[in-house]
C-alpha cells in the first residue's frame, strides 16, 4: 500500500457471468469461409489459426490464472480532471501499475503501451526493471515502474470526447507529478505510447530526464526551411509507403469511421480476435512460413488471449480504435519548423515484418538522439516478445543517457 | 453448364432464430460524444439509429413477408464454369427486343431492382408501350446472396466474362444490353469493352449509373480540376471500407460473419453515406423494410465475407482503367443521380476519355448510389429512354 499517493488500490476482478457470456459467444461463433487452399495470412487473419484460437479460448484458456498473475502487482486507479489541465471538462479514471524499485534512489519510469496492446505487454519486464538485483543485475539500475493503461484502453476510462496523444501526455504528466509526486522522471514506449511519450517530451521536457522509444512517431517539417530529404531517407520513405499501402486498411477505417467497425468487434469475440491477431502476426518478429506455428511460437495462445481478454472484458475495443481518429484530429505529429524534442532520446529499432531500417538522420530531425540501436530480434511488441533483451536494452540506455547528464 | 432450374428462397427457421437471438443479445456500446461526433454518423454508424433499427428488426420486420415478395420474382439457378448463378428472369412483352442484363453492386443485391424489373419488362402494364418491353435478367454476383461462392476472390472483369457466357450459353441469348451501378457498372463496363458484338460477344449497348471502368482522365477545365480535387478528398475520408476489403478481408469478416448487428452497422453506413439522404435522416432515402431485406440477403445467406472478395479481385485484376488509348465504343447511356456525393460523375468530357459513344446523358435532380431503390420512377424512365434508342441486333 502507498498511503501517500492520491489513488485508489484496484484489483482486476471479472464477474463470473462475464466469463460465462464470453464462452457462450465463442461457442456460437459463425466463421467466414476462406479462399480455397489459403494457408497464408495474405487475406488477413488466417482462418485455421482463428478456429484453433477460438476453440482454445473457449475450452482451455484460464482467465482466472491470468487475472491472478496480473494482480500480483499493485494496481491503482486515480481520477484526473480534464478541466484542470485545459482539456475538455471530463473526469478520467487512469488505471496504472505501480512497482516501487529496489534500493535507495530508484528513478521513476513510466512505460506506455500502444494499439492493439495493453498494459499487460509489460508484465514480464516490470519486476526486472524495478528489482534488477533479483534478476542478476545491479540494484543501482532500479526504477520505480509505472505502467498505465492508455485512456480508452484496459481499466482506464473511455473518454466521452475522444482525446489524442497530446492530451494524454497532459494526463501522464499529472499522474507522475501531482498524483505520484515526482519532480523528474523518465519515460519509455512504443507504438501509440511513443507518440504520447514524444508529446510528453515536447510539452514537459523540463521535467523529463530521458526517453527511450521503440517507434518514432513524430514527423519533421521538411518544407519551410527544413533540411532536404537525403537519398537514403527518400528510399526509406518510398519503402514505407509501399508497405503501408498493403497494411493500412485497419488504421484508415479506425481513423475515419471507427463506428462502422465497432459494433461487430464489440459483439463478437472472434471478430475482436480476427481484427487484432493479424497485427501481432504481421508486426511481431513472427516466423511466417506456416499458418499458425510461427505465430504460436512467438505469441503463445495464452499470451495473446490475455491481451484479447483485457479488450473483451473491459469493452474497450471501440474506444481504443478511436485513438486513430482522435490522434490525427489533434494534428500534433508533424513538428513545426524549428521544433524538436530536446530531451535526450534513445531509440531501439526491433525488426518488424519486411520493413527497412530507419535512417538515423531521419530520427535526428525530430529528436535529440543520444543512442541508436538496431536490435537483432523481437518485433513491435518487444517487451512481450523478448522481455530479457528489452529489459537489458532499457537499463543500458538509461544508464548511458543519465550518466551523460 | 447446366440447364436453369427454378429457385425459391427459403431461409430455415433455425437460421432466422439464431440471427434474432444475436440481435436481441447485442449489448450497446459506449459511444463518443462531443462536437465531432454530434451528428451520430460522423464516426461511422449512428448507434441511436441502429437501436431503433434493431428494435424494428426484432419486432416489426417480417422476413417471411419479404421472402414471399422476393419469391414473386421468377428466380433460377444456372451453373456456368462451375459457379452457380442465381438470377431473376422476368419475361417481357416483346421478345424481339434484346434482353436487359442488370447487375447490382456492394452492399446492394438483386433486391435493389425489385420495383423496376417488371416495369422494364412489361411497360404496357404501367402506362407504357407493349412494344418497348423485353426480358430482364438480374443475377446475383458470385459470392452474393444465392449465387455460389467463387473458390477464391474474383474480380469484375472475370465476372463480365462469366456473365457473357451465362447469357449466351446458359440462357441462349445472343444479344443483350447491360446495365449497372457500383460493381454492376464496373462489370457492365468490362462487358461493353471485352464482350461487345465486334469482339464476338453479345453486348449491344451499356447503361451506367456509376463511373467504373474509365479511360485516362486528364483534367483540362476548372470544372475538371474541381472534380479531381473533390475525388481526392473523398479518397482520404471515404475509402477505408475499400482498403480493408481489398487487402485483408478476413481480418474484417471474422467479426462481421459472427455479428448481424455488426453487418448492419457496416452496411447501413454505406447506405447513409451514398444514398440521397437529407437532414441526416437515412429514412429520407430508404425504408427500414428495404434496408432490412437487402441486409438479410447478406446475413441470412452468410455471404458478407465472399461479397467483399470483389475488392480483392479488382486489385488482383489490375483495377478499372482501360488499356491506354482504348475506349468503349458501343452506345452508352449515363444516368447521373446526384445524391451520391462520394462517387459523383466527373464532367462529361472526362467520362468521354473512356466512352466514345455516349448517346444519352441525364442529370437527375434526386436519387443516389442505389438509384433503382431510391428513385424507381426516374430510374425506369431513364433506362427505357435509353433502350428505345439502343441497337436491337
Amino acid at each position: 500500500m502507498h498511503p501517500s499517493i492520491a489513488a485508489d488500490p484496484f484489483t482486476i476482478s471479472v464477474a463470473d457471468h462475464e466469463l460465462a457470456d464470453l464462452k457462450q459467444r465463442l461457442a456460437n461463433t459463425r466463421f467466414p469461409n476462406e479462399p480455397d487452399g489459403n494457408d497464408s495470412w495474405d487475406y488477413g487473419t488466417n482462418l485455421s489459426y482463428m478456429e484453433r484460437l477460438i476453440e482454445y479460448w473457449r475450452d482451455d484458456y484460464d482467465w482466472r490464472a491470468a487475472e491472478a498473475r496480473l494482480n500480483r502487482f499493485d494496481h491503482f486507479r486515480t481520477t484526473i480532471s480534464g478541466d484542470d489541465l485545459g482539456l475538455p471538462d471530463e473526469d478520467h479514471q487512469i488505471h496504472f501499475i505501480y512497482e516501487r524499485g529496489s534500493g535507495k534512489n530508484p528513478r521513476p519510469l513510466i512505460l506506455t503501451h500502444g494499439w492493439p496492446s495493453t498494459f499487460a505487454e509489460f508484465e514480464h519486464v516490470i519486476e526486472p526493471l524495478a528489482h534488477p538485483e533479483r534478476f542478476g543485475g545491479n540494484e543501482e539500475d532500479a526504477f520505480d515502474v509505472i505502467v498505465p493503461s492508455l485512456l480508452g484502453f484496459g481499466f482506464s476510462s473511455k473518454p466521452r470526447t475522444p482525446l489524442g496523444p497530446s492530451a494524454i501526455a497532459e494526463l501522464w504528466h499529472c499522474l507522475m507529478t501531482r498524483v505520484l509526486g515526482y519532480d523528474r522522471y523518465c519515460a519509455q514506449a512504443g507504438d501509440w505510447g511513443s507518440y504520447v511519450t514524444s508529446r510528453l517530451a515536447l510539452q514537459h521536457g523540463d521535467q523529463l530526464d530521458a526517453i527511450h522509444l521503440t517507434m518514432l512517431p513524430l514527423r519533421p517539417a521538411i518544407s519551410g526551411g527544413g533540411e532536404p530529404v537525403t537519398q537514403e531517407e527518400a528510399d526509406w520513405i518510398k519503402n514505407m509507403r509501399g508497405w503501408w499501402a498493403q497494411e493500412e486498411g485497419y488504421r484508415v477505417i479506425q481513423g475515419t469511421k471507427p463506428m462502422a467497425l465497432a459494433f461487430a468487434v464489440t459483439d463478437s469475440p472472434a471478430g475482436l480476435a480476427g481484427w487484432l491477431a493479424d497485427k501481432y502476426y504481421r508486426l511481431g518478429d513472427t516466423e511466417k512460413s506456416h499458418p499458425y506455428e510461427g505465430m504460436d511460437q512467438r505469441f503463445p495462445m495464452d499470451m495473446i488471449l490475455t491481451q484479447l481478454s483485457i479488450y473483451w472484458f473491459t469493452g474497450t475495443i471501440n474506444s481504443a480504435n478511436t485513438l486513430y481518429k482522435a490522434g490525427p484530429m489533434e494534428r500534433t505529429d508533424k513538428l513545426k519548423p524549428g521544433e524538436r524534442v530536446a530531451v535526450p532520446t534513445a531509440y531501439s529499432e526491433y525488426p518488424m515484418d519486411v520493413l527497412p531500417r530507419t535512417p538515423e538522420s531521419w530520427g535526428s530531425r525530430c529528436y535529440d538522439i543520444k543512442r541508436w540501436r538496431f536490435m537483432e530480434k523481437g518485433g513491435h511488441f518487444a517487451a512481450l516478445e523478448e522481455p530479457e533483451i528489452f529489459t537489458r536494452d532499457v537499463q543500458d540506455a538509461f544508464r548511458e543517457l543519465l550518466g551523460k547528464i | 453448364m447446366s440447364k436453369p432450374t427454378p429457385f425459391t428462397i427459403s431461409i430455415k427457421q433455425s437460421k432466422l432464430d439464431a440471427i434474432a437471438r444475436k440481435v436481441r443479445d447485442f449489448e450497446w456500446i459506449d459511444v463518443p460524444e462531443g462536437k465531432d461526433a454530434s451528428d451520430g454518423w460522423s464516426y461511422g454508424a449512428d448507434q441511436t439509429y441502429l437501436k431503433e433499427f434493431c428494435a424494428y428488426w426484432l419486432d416489426g420486420y417480417d422476413w417471411r413477408h419479404w421472402e414471399a415478395q422476393l419469391n414473386s420474382l421468377p428466380q433460377f439457378i444456372a451453373t456456368v464454369n462451375d459457379i452457380d448463378i442465381h438470377y431473376v428472369h422476368v419475361k417481357g412483352s416483346n421478345p424481339e427486343n434484346p434482353p436487359l442484363l442488370i447487375t447490382h453492386g456492394w452492399p446492394g443485391s438483386f433486391f435493389e431492382f425489385f420495383d423496376v424489373l417488371d416495369r422494364i419488362a412489361n411497360p404496357a402494364e404501367y402506362g407504357g408501350e407493349e412494344a418497348d418491353g423485353r426480358d430482364v435478367i438480374a443475377p446475383s454476383i458470385p459470392g452474393y446472396a444465392f449465387s455460389g461462392r467463387p473458390q477464391k476472390p474474383m474480380g469484375p472483369r472475370a465476372v463480365a466474362a462469366l456473365w457473357n457466357a451465362f447469357m449466351r450459353d446458359a440462357l441462349g441469348i445472343e444479344s443483350y444490353i447491360a446495365q449497372g451501378g457500383d460493381w454492376g457498372a464496373i462489370i457492365s463496363g468490362w462487358i461493353a469493352f471485352d464482350h461487345s458484338k465486334d469482339k464476338q460477344g453479345g453486348c449491344l449497348a451499356v447503361h451506367l449509373n456509376f463511373l467504373g471502368v474509365r479511360g485516362h482522365m486528364e483534367p483540362k477545365t476548372d470544372e475538371d480540376q474541381a472534380w479531381m480535387q473533390h475525388s481526392a478528398g473523398m479518397q482520404l475520408f471515404e475509402t477505408a471500407y475499400l482498403q480493408i476489403q481489398g487487402t485483408k478481408p478476413l481480418s474484417l469478416t471474422m467479426g462481421m460473419s459472427d455479428s448481424p448487428v455488426g453487418q448492419a452497422a457496416w452496411i447501413l453506413e454505406k447506405f447513409y453515406t451514398w444514398g440521397d439522404v437529407k437532414n441526416g435522416d437515412i429514412e429520407s432515402a430508404f425504408t427500414k423494410d428495404h434496408l432490412l431485406t437487402n441486409l438479410m440477403l447478406y446475413v441470412a445467406t452468410d455471404t458478407f465475407n465472399t461479397a467483399t472478395w470483389m475488392y480483392r479481385g479488382v486489385f488482383e485484376e489490375g483495377g478499372v482503367n482501360l488499356p491506354p488509348g482504348e475506349t468503349i465504343d458501343i452506345p452508352t447511356g449515363i444516368a447521373n443521380f446526384p445524391g451520391d456525393t462520394v462517387y459523383s460523375w466527373p464532367p462529361r468530357s472526362m467520362v468521354e476519355a473512356g466512352y466514345s459513344n455516349i448517346v444519352q446523358w441525364t442529370d437527375h435532380e434526386k436519387g443516389g448510389h442505389f438509384a433503382a431503390l431510391e428513385q424507381p420512377d426516374a430510374f425506369v424512365a431513364d433506362v427505357m429512354a435509353f433502350l428505345k434508342q439502343a441497337p436491337t441486333r
